[in-house]
């Protein structure tokens, strides 16, 4: 009886040790996620018939390679598929940033570089053939080169399209005045923003230095606000 | 006892000392709940009534969620402090629950508000997914509008932009086929307390989705000003801009200034760059417009997260921005398997998160007090947001968004 007692007395303790932990911790945290899996499981049965297609790809050339730089992988992988991972609402410690497109995989059109400085500065500028709506696309970046490792590193890059450019008009002039100014230099019209708060006017734009050429033609141009690169960005 | 030996192995002996010792810290972990909510029920921030909510059926799509003790106070009861939600996966938003450091609020926030039905926020992105089941009814649809007619009944210019635009393809499907857009979406307003999924900041919403990034994320900043001017123009009152690169661009400037002119308020992602935005802007988080909010990251414990760019004088305030759980389309696309992304939720790290919890405070506020402008807005989040040392230099004033303290 008396071993019996001490015995009943532990095992007793060992039960409350636990429900204390437990009831620290949280209760629905056991409890939420098998009611959860089974509740969004029937959820997506629904949706996945009720589901939009999705847009057709853009058209202007070939299909965009994705070529990102790697994710840093800051837990433990899952091994779950996507949607068991969303289903299952388990943190499988993956966090991710969105991936930012490089365009690595683009075909070169053109291409140019300045020479080192004394600093090992130097500018790239690259025309690639892309799969953006417009599908020229100007890559231009800005290098340092250590002489003494030869290791060449990226310190600034921006991208915009190669062959147009944003553009406005001063006060009072209109959509035909802007063709007529415009379209003896070269230039066409592609586009008109919001009802003639800019335009987007293009140019040959297959050189690397034709942007430069461009703007700075078009700011010699009376009429014209400004003119200025319709820069690519990204979700971030 | 001796009907219960078969539960005790006889093996099993433990010296007295012990068995106090486990009794004690039995007892003192289970009376030591640390950083629960203080409601009228006295319960964790999900309840086991809410976690077994109804599941919707073919039948009943949107049940009635289970009502919380919280929610149904006496007549004699004070009005509640905190007011959580009943959907499953609410307790995976460690951005908006209770166990983080960061901590915004919102719980506190929804005790006043959690209605934006009123304020139409528009997600200038690669697009949403209309048909998740935890944003459909929370996507906006022009009134002025009639569907699949095939003209421009609103004479805006744009024909049968019946729920947003498609500045990518020039059509009226914005759907998502990336999944960046989808997850802001959610952020701002998943509908909240309906026995499904998550709960976005606010529970009813109407989102605008303009989609000009691409399936690749990638966009252009022509697209986006046409964007910003067609958001002004339907009557948003809260543009969320999860993007950027490039330089300087007069024409995107201009397009902001718009906007401010409007009375609308857009809100921009600081970037992801881990760089000084005072020492380099990144746009259109750097522009110097009155009705410019830049968002920076901080993570669980309030710290500046390690990607985020930062700006002493330029970004304004800190949001939650990683290990955010959030909608994404339902339907795997190829940007989702490349980036391994799960159908339907997901976690996302970035300043794009951060910016769309401002977002939708900004329209949570507004639509508590409808008199508020974009500036008085905007002064408000900014004055009653906590004071964090860590973000000392890193953030303007140190800021960090708290929901409760914008709405009271």
């Amino acid at each position: 009886m008396k071993k019996n007692w001490k015995t009943g007395l532990g095992f007793f303790s060992v039960i409350l040790a636990v429900f204390g932990v437990l009831d620290w911790y949280g209760w629905d945290q056991l409890i939420v996620s098998k009611e959860v899996h089974s509740g969004l499981t029937k959820a997506q049965s629904g949706l996945k018939t009720a589901a939009q297609a999705p847009l057709s790809p853009l058209g202007g050339g070939a299909p965009l390679a994705k070529v990102s730089k790697p994710v840093p992988n800051r837990g433990v992988a899952s091994t779950q598929s996507p949607n068991e991972a969303g289903a299952n609402e388990a943190n499988s410690g993956i966090f991710r940033e969105p991936r930012i497109e490089t365009f690595e995989s683009a075909p070169v059109v053109s291409a140019s570089e300045t020479v080192p400085d004394q600093e090992g500065r130097f500018t790239r500028v690259r025309v690639l053939k892309t799969g953006m709506k417009y599908p020229l696309v100007r890559v231009e970046e800005k290098w340092v080169r250590d002489f003494a490792t030869g290791q060449d590193q990226v310190t600034h890059r921006v991208e915009m399209i190669a062959d147009h450019l944003i553009l406005k008009l001063d006060p009072g002039y209109t959509a035909e005045d802007l063709v007529r100014v415009v379209v003896p230099l070269g230039f066409e019209v592609r586009a008109t923003i919001s009802g003639g708060r800019a335009y987007l006017v293009s140019f040959n734009g297959h050189e690397p230095m034709a942007l430069e050429k461009a703007a700075a033609q078009l700011k010699a141009t009376q009429g014209i606000s400004y003119s200025e690169p319709d820069y690519i960005v990204h979700a971030n | 006892m001796g009907r219960l030996s078969f539960l005790i192995p006889n093996s099993v002996q433990l010296p007295m000392q012990t068995c106090v010792c486990l009794i004690l810290t039995g007892a003192l972990l289970s009376g030591c709940k640390m950083d629960r909510t203080t409601s009228l029920s006295g319960a964790s921030s999900l309840t086991i009534n809410q976690a077994l909510a109804p599941l919707p059926t073919s039948a009943n799509p949107s049940p009635t969620p289970s009502i919380s003790p919280s929610t149904t106070p006496s007549p004699t009861a004070s009005p509640p402090t905190s007011l959580s939600a009943n959907d499953p996966l609410f307790s995976q938003q460690v951005d908006l629950f209770q166990n983080s450091t960061a901590h915004i609020h919102v719980k506190e926030a929804w005790a006043l508000q959690t209605d934006c039905s009123g304020v139409p926020v528009a997600v200038l992105d690669s697009g949403v997914d209309m048909a998740h089941p935890d944003l459909a009814a929370n996507i906006y649809t022009n009134p002025h509008e009639i569907a699949g007619n095939g003209h421009d009944d609103d004479s805006n210019g744009y024909v049968d932009d019946v729920h947003g635009w498609n500045f990518v393809a020039s059509n009226n499907n914005p759907t998502d086929d990336h999944y960046h857009g989808t997850h802001v979406s959610g952020t701002i307003g998943a509908i909240g307390n309906n026995g499904i999924g998550i709960a976005g900041i606010c529970w009813k919403a109407q989102i605008v989705p303009l989609k000009f990034l691409d399936q690749t994320g990638s966009g252009l900043n022509s697209d986006a000003i046409k964007a910003i001017y067609y958001a002004v123009d339907l009557g948003v009152k809260v543009i969320n801009a999860s993007f950027g690169g490039g330089g300087y661009d007069a024409a995107f400037k201009a397009a902001i200034d718009y906007a401010a002119a409007h009375d609308v308020l857009f809100i921009a992602a600081a970037g992801n760059d881990g760089a000084d935005n005072d020492a380099t802007p990144f746009y259109p988080a750097g522009y110097a417009s009155t009705n410019l909010i830049s968002v920076a990251s901080v993570d669980a414990i309030d710290a500046i997260s390690s990607f985020s760019n930062f700006g002493a004088t330029s970004v304004l305030i800190a949001a939650p921005g990683e290990n955010i759980y959030s909608t994404t389309p339902t339907v795997q696309n190829a940007g989702m398997t490349a980036d391994h992304i799960a159908a339907s939720y997901d976690r996302l790290n970035g300043t794009s998160m951060a910016a769309p919890h401002i977002a939708g405070v900004a329209a949570l506020y507004k639509a508590f007090d409808p008199s508020q402008t974009a500036a008085s807005i905007k002064a408000q989040i900014l004055s009653r947001a906590d004071v964090i040392s860590g973000l000392n230099g890193k953030v303007v004033g140190s800021r960090r968004l708290n929901a409760r303290a914008t709405l009271h």
